[in-house]
């Protein structure tokens, strides 16, 4: 049950929300850049606080940094599969 | 986020582990320690490790552990005859922490591998988030 909660949270933020019908697939792609944009930020930010004082936490500064890794990985395994599709879109002779 | 979970779950448990670790340190550092703020020798110290829910959601899913509390171990101070030490009482004996390095020797240990196992977890999980990501590979 979590597994594919977590797997539908992640990839269709609009399965969630329940506007899959309105949000169109550009919308739910810009969504998901902002998610690791904000992950990556996070990440950036606890070192900072690491290094300023603020985290006391070493393991802190790790988990957020595999956390931004992580969905910035899968930003680019959904890019490459998009990409592949248009390729394989633009091959069909007409 | 939830495919994050178990990384901030264990990641409470690291921090747990590590001020548990500080508590240690503490003790032993003060094993001889006999004048404290409030008077007499130090207290051993003693964490309270409480799990943590997630309140929205009616209280039945663990997001970890914390500690909620340090105690005071109230027992009586060793007795040290001394009489030449300037804490001695009338009769020389001088009171000293209630503290057993050895015991909290056995207790850094045991804090140290909680510490590791909950490194492990991250690791594992880390390493499903990995699995799943290869299976877009390729």
């Amino acid at each position: 049950m979590e597994v594919a909660r977590a797997g539908l949270n992640m990839l269709m933020p609009e399965a969630k929300t329940g506007q899959n019908s309105t949000g169109t697939f550009g919308e739910v792609l810009n969504r998901m850049i902002n998610e690791v944009n904000a992950a990556q930020i996070k990440a950036d930010e606890v070192v900072k606080g690491f290094l300023t004082g603020e985290v006391q936490d070493l393991h802190q500064v790790i988990i957020a940094g595999e956390e931004a890794r992580l969905m910035l990985e899968l930003a680019v395994q959904v890019r490459n599969k998009m990409v592949e599709a248009y390729q394989e879109i633009s091959r069909i002779q007409i | 986020m939830r495919p994050f979970d178990t990384f901030s779950i264990s990641g409470s448990g690291l921090t747990s582990q590590r001020l548990r670790l500080d508590l240690i340190a503490n003790n032993i550092a003060n094993v001889h320690t006999t004048r404290t703020e409030e008077g007499g020798p130090y207290k051993r110290l003693v964490p309270v490790f409480t799990q943590r829910l997630a309140v929205a959601k009616g209280n039945t899913e663990g997001v970890g552990v914390a500690v909620t509390a340090i105690l005071k171990d109230e027992g009586s101070p060793r007795l040290v005859y001394e009489p030449g030490h300037p804490e001695a009482d009338e009769q020389g004996f001088v009171s000293y922490p209630n503290i057993n390095v050895a015991n909290e020797m056995v207790d850094m240990i045991g804090a140290t591998r909680a510490y590791e196992a909950n490194a492990t977890v991250i690791e594992a999980a880390k390493d499903l988030a990995e699995k799943a990501l290869e299976i877009g590979r390729g």
